[in-house]
C-alpha cells in the first residue's frame, strides 16, 4: 500500500519533473532555482525517508557516514545552482533529465539518509552556513552588473537576490526559535562535570 | 533563586590535554603579538627602522592575532568552566585549535609574504584593491579568517547544545522565564548564562563574518563582482566589533567563578543578573554603528541609536559584574595572590576602559578624535588590561597558584606591579597622544610626536616581560596540570 509520504514524493516529481509544467518552472530564473530544485530535493528527501534504515547514532560510523551524505547533497545542489548548468538544463533535455534525476537521487535521497545521522553540532554548522551562503547567493545575484545566465534577465537576478535574502531570513528564524524558546524540559546536571562527550 | 560556585572543578584526561595546548598556543601567540606591537612603536619613536610597507603589516598581523587570540583564550576559559555544569566535547575544542592554527598560518603567509596590510579591519574594497599587494593575498587572509571562524562557530555550536541539553532551551539557560516571572525554578549559575550569551553572540557573528568575506573573495578573484562599500562595512563591523567585544564576555566567566574562592563567598546569580546580560546580548550586536559616525551616508537614526547604546551597554558590565564583584570582595576577608590581584586588575580593566570607550562613542567627540590614537588607547585599555589579566590569571590559577598550594614569593607581586604599572602607562600614552591629535595608523610619526612613542615603547617592553614571566610560570607548572595534581 502506498504511503501518504510516496504519494506526496510522487506528486512534486509530477509536477516538478514533468513537461510542460517542468518547462513553466524553468522558463523563470526564481521559479527554476527557488521552486523547481527544491521541489526535486523534497521529493527525493521524501522518497529517502521510507528506504533509510533508522540509524544507531552510538555507531561512529552512522555518523561519519550521515556527513558524507549530507556532504554530497550539497555538491549536487551547490552543482545545479552554478549559472553555466542551470543555462545548460534549460538549453538541453537531455541535461535537464540528469539534472531530474541527481537532484532526487544525490541530493534528496542522502540527505534523508544522512540527516537523522549527523549530530546536533553538525546540523547546526550546516544549518548556519545555508544561512550565511543564502546571504552570499543573495549579495551576488543582487549587486553582479552582468547577466550570470544566458537564458535569464538581469532584472530577475535581482528579484532571485531578494529572495535569498529572505530565505536567509527564514531560516535564521526557523531556526532560531525552537533553539531560544523550545518546550524540551533538558536534563539533570552531568554527574561528572570535566567530561568529555560525543556529540 | 540563588546559584552558587562549585567548590572544586574537575575535568578529565582529554580535557586537560585540550585545554593546556588551547593556552600553551595562546600564549605563545600572545608573546609574539606584543613583540609585534613593541615593534610598531619602536619604529613610531624613530629608535627602530621599519619599512612602512612592513609597518602595516605588521599592525594587520598584530590586530587580527590579538583578537584571535583574546576569542582562543577566552573560549578556553569558557569551555574549562561550562563544562562544570554541561557535558561539552574535547574533540570540537580541538577542532577549533586545528582550525585556529591552520588559519593563523594562512593569515601569516597571507601578510608577511603575499603583503597583504589592510589592518584587521578589512574593510571593503581596501583588501582587494590595496593596490600594493595582489589580491590573491587578501584572498588567502580572508580565507584565513574564515578558519579561524569556523573554529570558534563548532565551539559555539556545542555550547549551545549541550546547554539545550542541559536546560532545555538557550532561553531556559538564560534564565528568561525567571526573569520575565514565568517560572521560579533556581536560576542557571553565572557561568551558564554568560555561556549562553556568547553562544548566541558568537553564531549570529560568525554568520554575519562569513556573509561578507565570502562575497569579498569573489571580489578578489573578479573584480568585476562589487559590494555595496557601506552595506559591506556595517557587516565587518558586526562581525568585527562583536567578535572583539564578546571575548571578554567569554573569558568574564573567571572571575564569576574564580573570585568567589579567593573571597569565600559565592557569586550569586539574580534576576538583575540575569536582565544584565539580556541587556548585553542584545546591546553587542547592535551597537557596532557607533564605528561609522564619520560615513554620512550612514542613516541619523542609525547612528543615534548607536550612541544612545554605547551609552547604555556599558550599565550591564559596571552594575552586575562590577559591582557585584566589589559587593562580593568588600569586607570579605580575601585573600590577595597572583591570581586574585590578575583577577581585580583585569576588572578594573575593563570597567575603566569603557570610559574612553564611551567617550569615543559620542558623535562630537568621535568627529575629531576617530581617527586619532585615542581609539587604540580605548580597545588597549580594554584587552592589555582586561582580558588578557582574565586569561593570564586562568593560566596560573590551572597551573601553580591554586588556594593553598603556592605561597607568593616577592617576584610573583613584582610582576603584578610592573604589569599594572607599566600597562597603565603604555595606555595613557595612546590616550594622551589622541588627546594631542597624534593620528592611528601612521607609520612614520613627526618628530614632535616622537616623545610619546618612546614612552610608550618603554611601557610596552616592561608589559612584554611581565606577561612572559606570567606564562613561564604557567609552563613551569604544566605539568602538575596535566598530572591532575
Amino acid at each position: 500500500m502506498l504511503s501518504y509520504r510516496s504519494l506526496v514524493a510522487a506528486g512534486l516529481l509530477l509536477i516538478a519533473a514533468v513537461p510542460p509544467l517542468a518547462w513553466w518552472w524553468e522558463a523563470s530564473l526564481v521559479r527554476h532555482m527557488l521552486m523547481q530544485i527544491p521541489m526535486l530535493v523534497l521529493a527525493g528527501f521524501l522518497l529517502g525517508t521510507l528506504v533509510a534504515p533508522s540509524p544507531d547514532l552510538g555507531v561512529r560510523e552512522e555518523r561519519a557516514g550521515g556527513i558524507a551524505a549530507v556532504l554530497l547533497a550539497t555538491f549536487c545542489v551547490t552543482f545545479w545552482m552554478i549559472p553555466r548548468w542551470l543555462d545548460a538544463a534549460v538549453a538541453s533535455h537531455r541535461v535537464d533529465a540528469i539534472k531530474i534525476m541527481t537532484l532526487v537521487l544525490l541530493a534528496g535521497l542522502p540527505l534523508a539518509w544522512g540527516w537523522p545521522r549527523l549530530g546536533p553540532v553538525a546540523r547546526g554548522f550546516v544549518w548556519v552556513q545555508a544561512i550565511s551562503m543564502a546571504i552570499v547567493l543573495g549579495l551576488l545575484y543582487l549587486t553582479f552588473p552582468n547577466r550570470l545566465c544566458n537564458s535569464y534577465l538581469v532584472n530577475e537576478q535581482a528579484i532571485l537576490g531578494i529572495a535569498m535574502l529572505g530565505i536567509a531570513g527564514f531560516l535564521g528564524l526557523a531556526g532560531a526559535v525552537p533553539v531560544l524558546f523550545g518546550a524540551n524540559n533538558g536534563s539533570p546536571a552531568p554527574r561528572h562535570p570535566g567530561a568529555r562527550v560525543d556529540p | 533563586m540563588v546559584a552558587e560556585n562549585p567548590r572544586v572543578f574537575t575535568i578529565d584526561e582529554a580535557g586537560r590535554r585540550i585545554v593546556a595546548a588551547n593556552l600553551v598556543v595562546a600564549g605563545a601567540v600572545l608573546l609574539a603579538m606584543m613583540l609585534l606591537g613593541l615593534t610598531m612603536r619602536l619604529g613610531q619613536s624613530g629608535w627602530l627602522e621599519v619599512p612602512p610597507a612592513r609597518f602595516y603589516q605588521i599592525m594587520t598581523v598584530h590586530g587580527t592575532g590579538m583578537i584571535g587570540i583574546a576569542a582562543l583564550g577566552g573560549i578556553t576559559v569558557m569551555w574549562y568552566f561550562l563544562s562544570q555544569y554541561v557535558r561539552l566535547s574535547t574533540h570540537i575544542l580541538t577542532a577549533n585549535l586545528l582550525l585556529f592554527l591552520i588559519g593563523v598560518v594562512i593569515i601569516l603567509t597571507a601578510d608577511f609574504i603575499g603583503g597583504f596590510a589592510a589592518g584587521w579591519t578589512i574593510l571593503f574594497p581596501l583588501p582587494t584593491h590595496g593596490a600594493v599587494w595582489p589580491a590573491e593575498a587578501a584572498f588567502w587572509h580572508l580565507l584565513g579568517l574564515m578558519l579561524v571562524g569556523a573554529g570558534l562557530l563548532l565551539v559555539a555550536l556545542d555550547f549551545g547544545r549541550a546547554l539545550i541539553a542541559r536546560y532545555g532551551s538557550l532561553g531556559r539557560s538564560h534564565g528568561w522565564p525567571q526573569l520575565f516571572g514565568l517560572s521560579n525554578d533556581p536560576l542557571p549559575p553565572p557561568t551558564v548564562i554568560a555561556g549562553t550569551m556568547v553562544t548566541i553572540v558568537t553564531t549570529l557573528t560568525v554568520i554575519g563574518g562569513a556573509s561578507i568575506m565570502v562575497p569579498m573573495m569573489i571580489n578578489a578573484l573578479n573584480p568585476a563582482f562589487t559590494i555595496n562599500p557601506l552595506l559591506a562595512k556595517n557587516v565587518i563591523y558586526f562581525f568585527g566589533h562583536s567578535l572583539a567585544n564578546v571575548t571578554i564576555y567569554m573569558a568574564v566567566v573567571v572571575i564569576y567563578e574564580l573570585l568567589p574562592l579567593f573571597a569565600g563567598r559565592p557569586y550569586k546569580a539574580s534576576r538583575i543578573f540575569v536582565a544584565g546580560w539580556t541587556g548585553s546580548t542584545i546591546m553587542v550586536l547592535i551597537i557596532f554603528p557607533h564605528h561609522l559616525f564619520m560615513d554620512f551616508a550612514m542613516p541619523q537614526w542609525a547612528s543615534g541609536m548607536a550612541q544612545v547604546l554605547s551609552f547604555t551597554n556599558s550599565f550591564p558590565a559596571m552594575l552586575v559584574t562590577g559591582f557585584g564583584a566589589l559587593a562580593l570582595v568588600h569586607r570579605s576577608g580575601i585573600q590577595w595572590s597572583l591570581v586574585s590581584g590578575l583577577l581585580f586588575l583585569s576588572l578594573f580593566g575593563w570597567l575603566a576602559g569603557i570610559v574612553p570607550a564611551v567617550i569615543d562613542a559620542t558623535i562630537v567627540v568621535n568627529s575629531v578624535m576617530h581617527n586619532t590614537l585615542w581609539v587604540p588607547g580605548h580597545f588597549h585599555f580594554y584587552m592589555l588590561l582586561g582580558v588578557i589579566p582574565m586569561i593570564l590569571a586562568f593560566m596560573l590559577y590551572l597551573t601553580r597558584d591554586r588556594l593553598g598550594r603556592s605561597p607568593e614569593k616577592d617576584s610573583d607581586m613584582w610582576a603584578l606591579i610592573v604589569y599594572l604599572g607599566a600597562g597603565l602607562g603604555f595606555v595613557l600614552v595612546f590616550l594622551y597622544s589622541g588627546r594631542h591629535s597624534v593620528p592611528r595608523r601612521w607609520a612614520v610619526h613627526w618628530p614632535e610626536w616622537m616623545v610619546y612613542d618612546r614612552f610608550a615603547s618603554v611601557f610596552a617592553a616592561l608589559v612584554i616581560l611581565a606577561a612572559a614571566f606570567f606564562i613561564v610560570r604557567f609552563l613551569i607548572g604544566l605539568r602538575h596540570f596535566l598530572s591532575g595534581r
